[in-house]
């Protein structure tokens, strides 16, 4: 059942070129900014984007289904908005895919009803109208009637996003849950880096149209390929071009790192965790062999720490992770001027980095 | 429940007196009916054969039309709200032109071609079918007027709906005959409602194409209105009996498309 997929959609203002496998039983994260393409590449997978100019291949456990119409597709999808029946219960909402295969009624809803108790939906909640549900109700609702008809491909389009950020990270728990049991592919596409990191098995970056990255889950968190990556799994990530131990960015800034790189014209990625960025308020003594005065810009509080957005001279910029007491201490607020330092030693080279 | 007064949201004084005349010239003949209507006698003056005749056949055609005009008026609103197709587009203003045609040019029309003269006279007089001045013609008459309503009722309501949901049919393998019966018209129901009760109404009212097409015939298309003017020329009392009769079923159906007409949005 694995899908083989390809993309390649010009139009005014927009084009994609992408092309990827996901195996059964696998899910694919599809991260990307706004405007990257993601929601498109789930409605050409689902068929509902008709497009003269796109060339699209979409292969199903080996058989060709570019041309099958939405409604004979195997897939089931997860939308967005929901887009649940209003008219109808989350019984009969769950029920519908069956309906619409002929399935008898009783069949239909009794199916149903199974499918929404491992979702977690009671009886009581099963006979609710999508306008009595809570947002968790009605995503779970919308996940049960993707799933029903046992569909080859599960498509979901940022599953959480009617649900209350309080209450995503049991969501995201139990949709876990019912992927475990899932033998299907899942394409699941988000903007959420917990959504992609926990869920997905691989993770396929859609920048602009095209695939910056394609890996598994926990490669992309080590080693993101691009900035939006690196920002997504909560790292730093500067491109720069290495000579020997020294690289220097576009910009100017001069990064030393501990190994020497092989010369190369091409540009390398620099990843620079947060929480080795340290944060002085005088030029730092000893020996870091990275050290730039900085200037503060957004302060962000998460936890017990806070993430500090420093410029550098250069007017490259940097994540730092500090403790709330450093917060304090150095009297971190936008504008403050600060001097930052790297030790060489914590810094990793990756090839073919894009910006 | 009275919004909250904003300024700058007001109302120019200028506006006032021209609104209350407006208003007037609906109220002043309206309280005229109320006035002269004879009410004690109202029970014996419609309970007169020949008003019970007209109001029967009022009902019986204006519902047959509206039937006619919900059936065939409600699939060119959907038609005509998700086509690009440049037949429908030039359709369009020729099925909404009796909203604005005089009903006596309908009429006209309507013997011009279902006419012992007409266009397909010949042909329904060989199939022994002879349409004027029958209850049937009373029905095309009314349908033929009371199209437009429906069209653009029916089609309003499809530019409204979510087309997401219909998308979300088909990513449930729902076919769109499927969708089209178990999600886009259910959900279009008050929609379909509305334009049937206001076909209805359109058709109860009618009279220049019923009388130019179908005549003045008792019993057969003599309906309300053809009844009042008929009264009006020898008996006032039943005249007036017979159009408090008719303001109130028309007060009836305001009141049933009360949501969509009638009060604020």
């Amino acid at each position: 059942m694995s899908l083989h997929a390809t993309a390649q959609v010009a139009r005014p203002g927009f084009a994609m070129d992408v092309a990827f496998d996901v195996g059964d039983g696998e899910v694919l994260a599809v991260v990307g900014p706004n405007g990257a393409g993601k929601s498109t590449l789930l409605r050409l997978l689902a068929g509902l984007e008709v497009d003269g100019e796109a060339h699209v291949g979409v292969h199903l456990g080996g058989r060709d289904i570019s041309s099958v119409p939405t409604d004979r597709r195997p897939v089931g999808v997860a939308f967005q908005d929901l887009r649940l029946f209003p008219h109808l219960d989350a019984v009969a909402n769950v029920a519908f895919p069956l309906r619409a295969r002929h399935r008898p009624r009783g069949e239909a809803e009794a199916a149903a009803r199974d499918e929404l108790e491992a979702v977690g939906i009671d009886a009581d909640t099963a006979r609710r109208r999508p306008a009595e549900l809570s947002g968790g109700e009605a995503q779970r609702v919308a996940l049960a009637r993707a799933l029903v008809a046992r569909p080859e491909l599960l498509l979901l389009d940022e599953p959480f996003a009617a649900v209350d950020a309080e209450f995503r990270p049991t969501a995201r728990a139990a949709l876990a849950q019912r992927l475990r049991d899932f033998p299907g592919v899942t394409v699941l596409v988000t903007h959420d880096p917990a959504d992609a990191l926990l869920l997905g098995d691989r993770i396929l970056v859609l920048e602009g149209g095209s695939v910056t990255q394609h890996a598994p889950a926990a490669e992309v968190a080590r080693r993101p390929a691009s900035r939006y990556a690196a920002n997504l799994v909560g790292t730093n990530l500067v491109v720069a071009t290495p000579a020997g131990r020294t690289c220097r960015t576009a910009a100017g800034t001069v990064v030393v790192v501990a190994d020497e790189v092989p010369e190369q014209p091409a540009p390398v990625g620099l990843i620079v965790p947060p929480n080795a960025v340290a944060l002085h308020p005088d030029r730092p003594v000893g020996t870091p062999r990275n050290a730039w005065p900085v200037t503060v810009g957004a302060v962000e509080l998460l936890g017990s720490r806070a993430r500090v957005v420093v410029v550098l001279p250069a007017g490259d910029e940097l994540v730092a992770e500090v403790t709330l007491a450093a917060v304090d201490e150095l009297a971190i607020a936008a504008g403050r001027e600060l001097w930052a330092s790297v030790k060489a030693t914590e810094i990793a080279v990756v090839g073919g980095a894009r910006p | 429940m009275t919004a909250p007064a904003r300024r700058g949201a007001g109302i120019p004084g200028a506006l006032v007196a021209p609104a209350l005349v407006g208003a007037l010239l609906v109220l002043l003949p309206l309280l005229g009916l109320v006035v002269r209507t004879p009410w004690r006698a109202l029970g014996d003056l419609l309970g007169e054969p020949e008003a019970v005749e007209a109001l029967r056949l009022s009902l019986v055609s204006a519902s047959a039309a509206a039937v006619l005009a919900t059936v065939t008026g409600g699939p060119l609103g959907w038609i005509f709200a998700r086509s690009a197709h440049p037949g429908a587009r030039a359709l369009r203003p020729l099925v909404l032109l009796p909203l604005v045609l005089p009903p006596v040019v309908a009429g006209v029309a309507l013997l011009a071609t279902f006419g012992r003269r007409g266009i397909l006279g010949d042909g329904l007089d060989a199939l022994g079918v002879h349409v004027p001045f029958t209850t049937l013609a009373v029905v095309l008459a009314q349908a033929f007027v009371a199209l437009p309503f429906v069209v653009l009722t029916v089609e309003t309501g499809v530019r409204n709906a979510d087309v997401g949901l219909e998308e979300a049919a088909a990513a449930c393998g729902a076919s769109r005959w499927f969708t089209f019966r178990h999600v886009s018209l259910p959900l279009l129901g008050p929609s379909v409602v509305a334009a049937a009760l206001l076909a209805w109404a359109r058709a109860l009212g009618e009279f220049g194409a019923t009388i130019t097409f179908a005549g003045n015939v008792a019993g057969r298309t003599r309906t309300l209105p053809l009844a009042v003017v008929t009264a009006l020329q020898r008996d006032t009392d039943t005249a007036l009996a017979l159009s408090a009769l008719l303001v109130a079923v028309s007060l009836l159906v305001l009141v049933g498309l009360r949501d969509r007409w009638l009060g604020g949005r």
